[in-house]
């Protein structure tokens, strides 16, 4: 009886001993491929191929270390901007790359000059992530909500037209005033003739 | 009846040049406390540059405070001291004399002191250059810096012109002397020999002044109000906000040349020339303001409080009967029913009593104007507790000190020029005159035709 107990005893350490080493193997690391990404821009093109203005895409290209695409990857896109004094990235858009490993999101800026754009890809089981930037050069902005014309607009200009006048008469009046009064008492006012 | 009103004029000369003599321990006294206060606020405004307006009591729900209260109070009595004087002037009121100098001194030094807090209000005065460089004209703060700049001109203009003959007596007075007082009075009298011509323009000058003073301080108090009444904020978007502000202004105004009057006439011994008539027709014009301003709260609280507004009755419910409702009613007592009380009975209107219902009426106008401010920025626009104000010591010496600087710029200010209008008084004690008293006629009762006719001159 202890016999058979000692030999149950060393076969479960045994097959333990194996089921571990087994363990071991199948969780080794796999180092994932590391991978590139190129981001490029172009103008946005309407359904009969005219450019639409102040619309560009931004195109992001994954692949591998080897050129080969890589498809079914998200890639972020951002626009780097200054928020509070410190640069962030605000937020474009995601895609997934298809079969060419290129991922596109529509992009409208509401300011024109430089804007810097940036991709990224996050790391999968797969892949590295990877990480680009690209600059646009932006002379025509289009406004993406429709202008309303705000009431009373025509008023409103009128008026602060119409303000300033008045204050320009009354500094105009008050400048006059001063100085007629300052030169005619100084130079003896003998001989001015009476104002009704 | 006609008074004889001949009065000497080396008098008049020497009562109005009298703090232009040497000066008493009082006077450095007081002038040595004033400025202590001040430089103790320009400590605290130092401090303040350098902690940011979060030392002061400001924070995001409490973000205007005492600065706007002290911004309108301080621009709001300027508005009466110029206001007093023109209406004055233009009615040819012949009382007038001896107290617009001070009515108009008051003026210019009481607009310099509120727009410094506009100063202080912002909290970073680097961006004062901003509203010259690049002024955004839909901003009422805009118009609010372009309506205090023009009215400030009007001001010093108004003061400075009465003072030419004045300052010709200075200049007459140290012609013996080579010191810079001669220079300075010589080339501020621009050559006045009291020539008719000159009488004239001066005349002609000071008349248009006054008639374009009275537009422009009332443009002034508007565009203030507006910086109020044009946000959708509830407790300040406010349809009469802008006349409100005009009487309010007046009101406290008016008392404050009361008060200013008052202290000047008892440091220098002027009784015989500010005459208790003079207080009196000022409380009278006090009385008239301050029921006015009553109706104006009135009428402002009961279409707010008729309508019941959702947005409107929590502010409403705590100005009457919440944490603000102590302050709203000490404001009703003592600025407006005690005041009108001392000056409509008989028994008080004497000069302590107008003096104090007018001390009444500037501390609880400011009070009220602080009360305008806070309560509106507190509310929640959205959800949550209410925000409070609570100054610091900051806020509270930087407001002392504005109150100080006043009284401390016209000491100054009345050691180099004269506190009575000379030329003024001069011109009316020369004149004949037939005035009115409270109790008689002006002029003998004139029977025509069995109808009995009172002409007042």
């Amino acid at each position: 009886m202890k016999l058979l107990t000692k030999l149950a005893v060393a076969l479960v350490l045994v097959l333990g001993s194996l089921m571990l080493l087994a363990e071991t193997v199948t969780a080794a690391p796999v180092q994932p491929d590391p991978t590139g990404l190129s981001v490029t821009t172009a103008p946005r093109l309407d359904p009969k191929g005219h450019p639409m203005a102040g619309q560009y895409l931004v195109v992001a290209t994954l692949k591998t270390a080897d050129g080969t695409a890589v498809e079914n990857q998200p890639v972020s896109f951002y626009e780097q901007v200054q928020f509070i004094g410190q640069m962030r990235d605000a937020l474009i858009g995601t895609a997934t790359t298809d079969s060419t490993g290129t991922a596109v999101v529509a992009y409208q800026p509401v300011q024109t000059g430089v804007h810097t754009l940036v991709a990224h890809s996050a790391a999968s089981a797969q892949y590295a992530q990877s990480a680009t930037t690209s600059t646009l050069q932006v002379s025509q902005v289009v406004s993406p909500f429709p202008a309303v014309i705000e009431p009373l607009a025509s008023v409103r200009a009128a008026l602060t037209i119409g303000v300033a006048l008045v204050v320009i008469v009354v500094w105009a009046f008050l400048i006059g005033l001063a100085v007629r009064a300052i030169t005619g008492i100084r130079a003896g006012s003998e001989a001015m003739q009476p104002v009704e | 009846m006609v008074h004889d009103r001949t009065v000497v004029l080396e008098d008049v000369r020497e009562a109005a040049l009298r703090p232009m003599g040497r000066s008493g321990w009082r006077f450095w006294a007081l002038a040595g406390v004033l400025a202590l206060v001040v430089v103790v606020g320009a400590g605290a405004y130092v401090y303040q540059l350098i902690g940011g307006l979060g030392t002061a009591g400001y924070y995001d729900r409490g973000f205007w405070g005492i600065y706007e209260a002290n911004l309108v109070a301080f621009i709001g009595v300027s508005y009466g001291g110029a206001l007093v004087s023109a209406i004055l002037r233009l009615t040819q009121a012949r009382w007038r004399a001896p107290i617009t100098r001070l009515a108009e001194a008051m003026a210019v030094f009481s607009l310099l002191v509120g727009a410094a807090f506009a100063v202080i209000h912002l909290g970073r005065p680097d961006r004062m250059w901003e509203l010259v460089t690049r002024p955004q004209a839909s901003s009422p703060i805009v118009w609010d810096f372009v309506a205090v700049m023009t009215y400030l001109v009007a001001t010093l203009v108004f003061l400075s012109l009465p003072l030419i003959p004045d300052v010709a007596v200075l200049r007459d007075r140290f012609s013996g002397t080579a010191g810079w007082r001669r220079r300075l009075y010589g080339a501020l009298s621009l050559n006045w020999r009291g020539k008719p011509g000159q009488r004239r323009l001066l005349e002609q000058s000071v008349t248009a002044v006054a008639i374009l003073i009275i537009p422009i301080a009332v443009l002034v108090h508007s565009v203030l109000s507006w910086a109020f009444a044009v946000n959708s904020r509830p407790g300040w978007d406010s349809t009469i906000f802008a006349p409100y502000f005009v009487v309010a202004a007046l009101f406290s105004g008016v008392a404050m040349v009361i008060l200013v009057v008052a202290g000047f006439r008892k440091a220098y011994h002027l009784e015989r020339y500010i005459e208790p008539k003079h207080f009196r027709y000022l409380a009278f014009l006090m009385l008239t303001l301050d029921l006015l301003y009553l109706y104006f709260t009135f009428t402002e609280l009961l279409t707010e409080g008729y309508t019941l507004n959702e947005q409107v009755t929590p502010i409403l419910t705590q100005l009457l009967a919440g944490q603000y409702a102590p302050f709203f009613w000490l404001f009703v007592v003592g600025a407006g029913i005690v005041p009108l009380l001392l000056v409509a009975l008989p028994r008080t209107r004497t000069v302590p009593g107008i003096v104090t219902a007018s001390a009444l009426v500037v501390a609880g106008m400011w009070l009220k104007r602080l009360l305008i401010v806070v309560p509106a920025v507190a509310a929640p626009l959205i959800s949550g507790d209410w925000g409070s104000f609570r100054p610091t010591w900051v806020a509270l010496s930087i407001t002392l000190a504005g109150a100080a600087a006043i009284p401390l710029l016209l000491m100054i200010f009345f050691k180099f020029f004269p506190i009575l209008s000379i030329y003024e008084m001069e011109e009316m004690a020369a004149e004949p005159v037939l005035e009115p008293t409270m109790s008689e006629p002006a002029v003998p009762e004139l029977v025509t035709a069995g109808v009995v006719e009172r002409g007042i001159r």
